[in-house]
């Protein structure tokens, strides 16, 4: 089928190309015609183009004589004029000429090619005007000069899908090769679009031929329409995706269509049944609890009466798209459509936390904790289950929401009774997976702001104490609980994280450790994989803390939590006398946490505060201990030990320095070198790195010591009287020169049984 | 238990967080006795990018033979961008747990915590698990996978390529692996680097990395007493692909990779004795629908 335009609006058209005619400029132009393969030179002239008698032509009349005409060319039948570059219009008549015109200036050629529009759009639809330009191709080969033309369509006949109401396997066919070919050029691809929302083809032809198919098995129609689906998709267009998802009817439809695939004629899938029952029974809600109406798909859950409409629309097109983008269409989406998708998916996502601020729907969810569970009401004690879903699921909304909307939305959240969920899931609710949630958006609020928790009075709102001034523990004392006694491996995990953040008061503002991935740019960016795609950091601008703060929530921290937190390790002889086999797995992982939480305050906070627990706590004396192959632990274990070390070597301070000189702690990672001489394994290349490590700064050292003997030759006397800069740094470091020689002093009889460490047999030069 | 595992892979079930957990331990456990740089023996099945298409590694075995009968060496990107890479890396830890001299498994840039934040494993494990815990338990294996083999004293195998830090192989012992893989340095190199026509060692536009050229393939060649270099890393469409005259060698064993792009897949056959043989595949498709729903994904209004 091809565009028809009704006769009114063409002879409208027609006028408004007389008058568009009359207006034009003659353009200077050469015009040239191909003879024997070669473009003869016919003469310079002026350009216009006309209509005349309601036949178009192209117009030169000659610059010397403007009497006689160098070219009358009739537009018509189904030429394709092709301009070339800026200022050259090629093509081959009806004769079967080829003319060339060759404008003087780019907007002579300008003026012609819209004239070409014009008659294209009006009198002659079926002549085309595609624009060729040379593109070089960076990608193509290096330094070849490789040049592709590129052919865009500018105007053209525009080929669309047939309208009739009945339609046989051959008319889909040929529609999805019309629908796919459309997608070459920008322009076919617009003309497509704007016919395809006036026409409807959607509610006219496509569903009303899916139903028909579908209640016949028409196998062969149901393919073609759910390819058709999946090419309309891939002209990536916002407007066609928000039509598939405005309403449940329609993406009934258009998922009911997808679920029949080319690529398994042999299955179908069950998109639309899975909607409509949810897969899971253990979740199903109990009569009294799901108010949804009949006619809605039960995959959606409403705890209590959503009244806000618009809300209600907002949530259910969000999910809708979700669906779309994991499950319905994963196989199938390009990077582009995942781009689009995303795209949309943030505005509703943006759209949904902002009503949810302005409406009372969450202080109704807030209101189920602040009443007790009844002992038999199990209907109450779901919906408090669900409650904690659903809040982590808005939580999961504001995760590429912008930090101005999460400080909002987080705000709202802690004000309405946010610790309350907390408090219930983590005291009250037995269910380890939903406690894992709880966790995780608690994570998430922490890694925005440590500050907008910890400065919550916590004791605030559950006792209704007023102490608003202290920093609060009571979270860091349920989490530290949690890991200690939680057997559940998952909850550990992300009770550990949760601990990593709120042990970093400062990272959301000052080291800016918080990083955000940034799924767009991976897209737009994806010629760099590693750092143009994910990594933004955050600047928080609503976390700007005092260093005070900082410090003396830090030592409320070593006072009253770390004693209970790293327990473990403080009296660890207790622990390991008893070492059950049951609980052996656990109690490793768990030492292997604590011992790397150690490394991580150890490095991150305040130096006297931590170096002040560990030393007075006999920590790294355990951690040491931890090492010694009699006390059994694996492997896994013993080298994170030795990589806690290598960290505080890796400080250079000199009280570490002196207590693992004085306390013999190295002995043991000896020990476990000795057990791994000579052999090609990780706890031999750690030990490798530690003596690198210990290497690269006695050379930095001994470059730094030379430098100094070169300048102050012979006037040693001055040079202690006055430290320069890299004297002071040469003092500093002189902890690596003790250390290397507290090691050659103490194990050098290992060391002599060891041939195939390079670093190690370097160190000896530093004894 | 491990063949519980198995069995819920092959059937396209769930997998319960517990068992990943101890899967992902007991892999630990196993790995952490592992050189960096290992030495495997002949004859070997060379197998390249695999990126979460397990439909394509069980065509995979199933083309070239039994873990049981057979010795295999995987360069890593197990994960990201496929929809299976939870399966997929916990089939191969099952084969590698199961016959521990007959697989090596090597560590690819996709094997990061960073990196598959970003290119879908980590979507995938909030998608069936609902809680990042399982990623957090797999990415810690990650961390233990070894960096590089090779084969019968000839052939270096790695993921992305050479370092300009690692002119002796023997070099790259002094690395503390145990670690995300760094932004820069020797282990970064080895996952990352690419080969391409430059003259010594020029700028990847990876972002880490290096690209290194003949020469420097050649250098590291006669240092180490080598034939070849073989790697992944980069999709060839033809699955295969040898470099300056035949001593690098890419292998790609995704095929139709992100299932549509419409290449094919290789494995290199590596004999006791002669010339290795590369054995070309297709892709197998998937099930139908997408991914399975699992876990219950409900949504709240």
């Amino acid at each position: 089928m091809i565009i028809e335009t009704n006769q009114e609006e063409k002879e409208l058209e027609t006028e408004n190309n007389d008058r568009m005619v009359t207006k034009m400029t003659p353009r200077r132009v050469k015009v040239y015609i191909l003879q024997d393969n070669e473009w003869k030179d016919t003469g310079t002239g002026h350009c216009v183009g006309t209509i005349i008698d309601n036949v178009p032509y192209m117009l030169v009349n000659n610059e010397v004589d403007t009497n006689t005409t160098l070219l009358r060319s009739k537009i018509g039948g189904n030429i394709e004029y092709q301009r070339q570059e800026e200022t050259l219009i090629v093509w081959k008549d009806n004769q079967n000429n080829d003319i060339a015109l060759s404008f003087e200036e780019s907007v002579g050629c300008d003026d012609i090619c819209n004239f070409l529009i014009h008659i294209q759009k009006t009198l002659e639809n079926n002549i085309s005007l595609v624009a060729v330009r040379s593109d070089h191709d960076p990608l193509n080969g290096s330094g070849t000069g490789a040049t592709t033309a590129v052919h865009e369509m500018i105007a053209g006949p525009v080929q669309l899908p047939s309208m009739d109401q009945t339609q046989d396997d051959i008319i889909l066919l040929e529609s999805l090769k019309i629908l796919n070919d459309n997608t070459m050029f920008e322009f076919l691809k617009n003309e497509t679009i704007h016919w395809y929302f006036n026409s409807s083809y959607l509610s006219n032809i496509l569903i009303p031929q899916f139903n028909l198919s579908e209640q016949n098995h028409l196998i062969k129609n149901l393919f073609l329409l759910s390819n058709i689906i999946k090419t309309l998709i891939l002209y990536n267009q916002k407007e066609i995706i928000d039509q598939f998802i405005q309403d449940e009817e329609t993406f009934s439809s258009i998922i009911g269509i997808l679920e029949y695939d080319t690529e398994f004629p042999d299955s179908k899938a069950t998109h639309r049944s899975y909607l409509a029952h949810s897969n899971n029974p253990a979740l199903s809600l109990s009569p009294t609890c799901s108010s949804t109406s009949s006619s809605e798909p039960s995959i959606y859950k409403e705890i209590i009466p959503l009244e806000n409409e618009h809300l209600k629309i907002y949530i259910k097109k969000y999910f809708k798209l979700q669906f779309l983008k994991d499950i319905v269409l994963v196989r199938f989406i390009d990077d582009h459509n995942y781009c689009l998708i995303n795209e949309m998916s943030l505005d509703l996502q943006a759209q949904i936390i902002d009503l949810l601020q302005t409406d009372a729907y969450l202080d109704k969810i807030f209101e189920l904790y602040r009443t007790p569970v009844i002992e038999n009401d199990e209907d109450f004690k779901l919906k408090k289950k669900y409650g904690i879903r659903l809040l982590h699921q808005f939580i999961e909304m504001t995760k590429n929401l912008n930090s101005v909307e999460k400080n909002d939305f987080f705000k709202f959240l802690i004000q309405k009774g946010f610790y309350k969920i907390i408090d219930y899931a983590f005291n009250i609710e037995k269910d380890n997976n939903l406690r894992i949630l709880a966790t995780d958006s608690l994570i998430t609020i922490m890694e925005h702001d440590i500050f907008l928790l910890s400065n919550i009075n916590v004791a605030d709102e559950i006792s209704n104490t007023n102490t608003n001034s202290i920093p609060d523990m009571t979270l860091l004392k349920l989490l530290s609980n949690i890991l200690l006694n939680d057997k559940s491996p998952g909850l550990k995990e992300q009770i550990v994280q949760a601990l990593y953040t709120l042990l970093q008061p400062s990272n959301s503002s000052i080291t800016g450790n918080n990083f955000d991935y940034e799924e767009e740019d991976m897209h737009t960016n994806g010629n760099n994989e590693f750092h143009g795609n994910n990594q933004q950091f955050v600047s928080n601008p609503n976390s700007i803390h005092d260093e005070e703060d900082i410090i003396e929530y830090l030592q409320l921290f070593y006072k009253e939590i770390a004693p209970i937190l790293f327990d473990p390790l403080i009296n660890y002889k207790v622990h390991s006398s008893n070492g059950e086999s049951s609980n052996r797995i656990e109690d490793e992982q768990l030492l292997i946490h604590l011992i790397k939480l150690i490394t991580f305050i150890i490095t991150e906070h305040d130096k006297r505060l931590s170096r002040n627990f560990t030393l007075e706590n006999s920590i790294l004396v355990n951690i040491s201990r931890t090492i010694n192959c009699n006390e059994n632990h694996i492997l896994q274990l013993r080298l994170t030990s030795i990589r806690c070390f290598k960290t505080i070597i890796c400080l250079d301070d000199d009280y570490y320095n002196r207590y693992i000189i004085s306390n013999n702690l190295f002995s043991p990672i000896m020990g476990l070198l000795v057990e791994n001489i000579g052999l090609n394994n990780l706890a031999n290349s750690t030990m490798q790195d530690f003596f690198k490590i210990i290497l690269i700064n006695c050379k930095q050292l001994d470059n730094i010591e030379r430098e100094r003997e070169a300048t102050v030759d012979g006037y040693e006397d001055l040079s202690k009287t006055s430290l320069n800069d890299n004297e002071k740094r040469f003092i500093h470091k002189s902890n690596f020169i003790l250390l290397n020689k507290y090691m050659f002093e103490n194990f050098s009889n290992i060391f002599e049984k060891i041939d195939d460490m390079p670093y190690l047999t370097e160190l000896a030069n530093y004894k | 238990m491990l063949d519980r595992v198995f069995q819920q892979i092959k059937a396209g079930a769930h997998i319960e967080e517990e068992a990943v957990y101890e899967v992902c331990l007991r892999a630990q456990e196993l790995l952490v006795t592992e050189a960096n740089i290992g030495v495997v023996d002949t004859p070997v099945i060379i197998c390249g990018d695999l990126h979460g298409q397990l439909h394509d590694l069980w065509t995979l075995f199933e083309n070239n033979g039994d873990v049981s009968d057979n010795r295999y060496l995987f360069l890593g990107d197990f994960v990201d961008r496929g929809f299976y890479s939870l399966e997929s890396f916990l089939l191969l830890l099952l084969c590698k747990l199961r016959y521990p001299d007959r697989v090596t498994l090597l560590r690819g840039n996709h094997e990061s915590r960073q990196i598959t934040r970003v290119y879908g494993f980590y979507d995938e494990v909030l998608r069936k698990y609902g809680n990042s815990s399982v990623w957090r338990a797999c990415c810690e294996v990650f961390d233990y996978l070894a960096l590089g083999a090779v084969v019968d004293g000839r052939i270096f195998c790695v993921h992305g390529g050479l370092s300009p830090e690692i002119c002796e192989l023997d070099r790259a012992r002094a690395i503390d692996r145990k670690q995300e893989v760094p932004h820069e340095g020797a282990m970064c190199d080895l996952l990352w680097s690419d080969p391409e026509q430059v003259r010594g060692w020029a700028v990847s536009p990876r972002g880490a990395g290096y690209l290194f050229g003949r020469s420097q393939v050649s250098a590291f060649l006669h240092t180490n007493g080598l034939d070849q270099v073989a790697r992944a890393h980069q999709l060839v469409m033809e699955g295969y692909r040898e470099m300056f005259g035949g001593r690098l060698v890419t292998v790609w064993s995704a095929p139709n990779y992100c299932y549509r792009c419409g290449n094919v897949a290789a494995v290199m056959r590596v004999p006791e004795a002669g010339e290795a043989e590369y054995r070309v595949f297709e892709s197998a498709g998937g099930p139908a629908g997408g991914l399975p729903v699992r876990g219950g994904r409900d949504y709240f209004l």
